[in-house]
């Protein structure tokens, strides 16, 4: 690999920005930071404001209230092409009427790189990307694959502080998209990049990012490392979003020596043992995972992190059989528990609706999240 | 079917076809219909068909009037008041043997080709308010722009004339900034360029705005985040990307300018005639019907010529950006 290219990434600060079109406010106070060499992710729905919060980072949107900083220094008011970024689009942004070698070379002129420096830069910039031999295709020759790549030498070859991404794979199918995330985060340790990709699909961003911020309308609702984020969401919002979650609205009844004890309304007691910051009466919500839960035929004895209930449908997915349960008594909340049997398990148990059966879990896999 | 089945109808007319398939059940009439449908838009002659009665229009219009003049700028010549039948190429040695229609002829080229330059450099600000600024510039800018074709260009040319006039307003508004000998314009191929500049910018501004229109803005964006100041920008995106757009309307601004004739008759006069200035007078003032045949023939091979080698070289880029698309 070209040594030349590694480069130190910026650490990237936002204090409290804000951006408001008319009354509509669509980024409200974002503080996040990303450290210098680590790959962040604004994960949310579509309109949750990671997208402009992303361009505000590039200087593409000013922000209406708030700082920007980069390795310490504000970036607010500095035009676009002064921030040395990266960025790579959703659909590439290719220039069409550039060959592939003048694409990559197009930031590098930009900085008046002499020519023949230009040109190899280009190449190693190609290198890494794996598109050795391609310099002087154009960009409609190639597929969407390649045109990946070349968007992301485009990005690397003059070394920028921070990288950007815009859902850069939305456009490619499932295993290409897979293929080429792993790929990105190879490069980008590699290169020692600060990164920061926006996108809706939470397993990229539990694939490629060491920091995931959840965004929900406009503001961030949860940020902390991918595993964290999946294993401790702090609300519905963040439970609901990243994986799969039953919901069974609660209230705290007791806490101790680390362990919670919480009640629903229709007098199911729950038990965690999952730290979090909640305090005693406050309203929360039971968040279960689907795999979480251990299904056995028949009914159980009342006990804490234990439900009853009739099985409605099973749906084969591949790695997993998905079971519907109604609870029994359980008319105030969410109709139905998700439960996943591993398809190993699936032979041995395959439960029919219309049966009746247990489903029971661990005091550490039970979650308490915020209500919204 | 087995014809439709091996040619790929286009995915937005399939719907069509498939719901005049389901009318057809209904009666002959809707099944005949169907028919004529999938044959005009399914089949290798669409674009035939498609494009046939404008070409039946063009033909019985333009191409057959064009070729009767041709023949007649061949087969006659008009001695001492008196027309002489027969082959001829008498009237195109008159033609290019007289320095004073050479000179004519250089004139009118000059001023389609200045005429098109102007109103390119005058077209790409307001293309790019129209493509890029908010919708209300936009169409300010396209109502200021349009305007004025609204207006007859007979009007239109006599309005120049007061202002371009010795005593008009322009040499009135000079007058106050303290040029008291302000330069004549009217009567000379700068009154001539200048309207044609203010007539013919529209027809250069639409194809460029519409050619800005369809330039993704990401491209532009990446651009700016790889470092790219707005003037390189321009320069090495939007000016390249527009080509096509410049193309189009370089020439019908060319093309127009070199026909002109009432905005040099009435601005220019006898003083700096044009090409169509010369035809009129060789048919109606001297009756000379195959010479002014000849210049006429002359005008459209100019024209046609520089329109062919203009859009050839821009096609060859063009082709280049899509080099591989299909």
């Amino acid at each position: 690999m070209a040594t030349t290219s590694v480069s130190g990434g910026g650490e990237v600060r936002l204090a409290g920005i804000c951006r408001s079109y008319g009354d509509t406010q669509v980024v409200r106070d974002v503080n996040l930071i990303a450290a210098s060499g680590s790959i962040l992710a604004l994960l949310g729905p579509s309109g949750c404001g990671k997208t402009t919060t992303l361009r505000m980072v590039a200087g593409l949107v000013q922000p209406s209230a708030g700082d920007i900083l980069i390795d310490g220094v504000s970036v607010t008011g500095q035009p676009v092409h002064k921030r040395n970024l990266g960025m790579l689009f959703q659909n590439y942004a290719l220039f069409p009427h550039l060959t592939v070698r003048e694409n990559v070379a197009f930031g590098l002129a930009m900085r008046g790189v002499p020519k023949g420096d230009t040109v190899r830069r280009a190449k190693e910039a190609l290198a890494l990307v794996r598109l050795s031999g391609f310099e002087d295709r154009m960009p409609a020759a190639l597929s969407g694959g390649q045109q990946q790549r070349v968007a992301m030498a485009r990005a690397i070859a003059y070394r920028p502080r921070v990288l950007l991404l815009d859902e850069p794979f939305g456009a490619l199918d499932k295993k290409l998209r897979e293929e080429m995330q792993i790929e990105l985060r190879q490069l980008c340790n590699e290169l020692g990049l600060t990164t920061i990709l926006v996108t809706h699909d939470q397993e990229e961003a539990l694939i490629l990012a060491d920091q995931i911020a959840v965004m929900r309308s406009g503001r961030i609702e949860q940020v902390d490392n991918a595993r964290a984020v999946y294993e401790r969401p702090i609300s519905h919002f963040v439970a609901d979003f990243i994986g799969t979650s039953n919901f069974i609205p609660a209230s705290i009844v007791d806490m101790r020596d680390g362990r919670m004890t919480l009640r629903s309304t229709a007098g199911h007691v729950f038990e965690s043992t999952v730290p979090n910051d909640f305090s005693i009466q406050e309203r929360v919500a039971v968040a279960i995972r689907p795999e979480s839960m251990r299904l056995t035929p028949g009914e159980l004895p009342a006990a804490a992190n234990r439900l009853t209930g009739t099985i409605v449908r099973s749906l084969f997915k591949g790695q997993v059989l998905s079971v519907w349960m109604k609870p029994h008594g359980q008319a105030e909340l969410q109709p139905e528990l998700q439960v996943s049997i591993p398809i190993e398990d699936a032979a041995r148990m395959s439960p029919q609706p219309g049966e009746t059966w247990s489903a029971q879990w661990s005091a550490a896999r039970t979650l308490v999240v915020r209500e919204q | 079917m087995s014809r439709t089945e091996s040619i790929d109808v286009p995915e937005r007319v399939t719907p069509h076809v498939t719901r005049l398939r389901a009318n057809a059940k209904e009666g002959a009439f809707a099944r005949r219909m169907a028919k004529v449908w999938e044959f005009a838009t399914g089949t290798r002659m669409a674009g035939y068909v498609l494009v046939a009665p404008a070409v039946l229009f063009l033909a019985v219009w333009f191409v057959w009037p064009v070729l009767t003049m041709v023949h007649l700028s061949l087969t006659s010549r008009v001695v001492e008041g008196v027309s002489v039948e027969g082959f001829t190429l008498e009237n195109y040695v008159r033609l290019f043997s007289s320095d004073l229609y050479f000179r004519i002829l250089l004139r009118t080229l000059r001023i389609a080709l200045l005429t098109s330059l102007f109103t390119a450099l005058f077209a790409y600000p307001l293309a790019i308010a129209i493509a890029r600024g908010g919708p209300s510039l936009a169409r300010l800018v396209t109502i200021t722009l349009l305007a004025p074709l609204l207006v007859n260009v007979v009007v239109r040319s006599y309005g120049w004339q007061t202002i371009l006039n010795k005593t008009g307003a322009l040499a009135w508004v000079l007058k106050i900034f303290g040029i008291s000998n302000p330069p004549v314009l009217l009567y000379t191929e700068w009154a001539v360029l200048i309207a044609c500049v203010h007539v013919y910018l529209p027809f250069m501004v639409m194809p460029i705005a519409g050619a800005i229109g369809r330039i993704d803005r990401s491209v532009e964006e990446a651009a700016r985040v790889a470092g790219a100041t707005r003037l390189a920008v321009l320069r090495r995106i939007i000016l390249p990307l527009s080509l096509p757009g410049l193309a189009v309307g370089a020439s019908l601004v060319f093309s127009l300018s070199a026909a002109a004739y009432v905005t040099p008759q009435i601005l220019g006069g006898n003083f700096s005639p044009l090409l169509g200035t010369l035809i009129e007078q060789q048919i109606l003032t001297l009756n000379d019907w195959p010479f002014g045949a000849a210049i006429s023939t002359l005008l459209i091979a100019l024209v046609l010529a520089s329109n062919l080698i203009f859009l050839k070289l821009v096609s060859r880029r063009f082709a280049r950006w899509t080099a591989g698309a299909r």
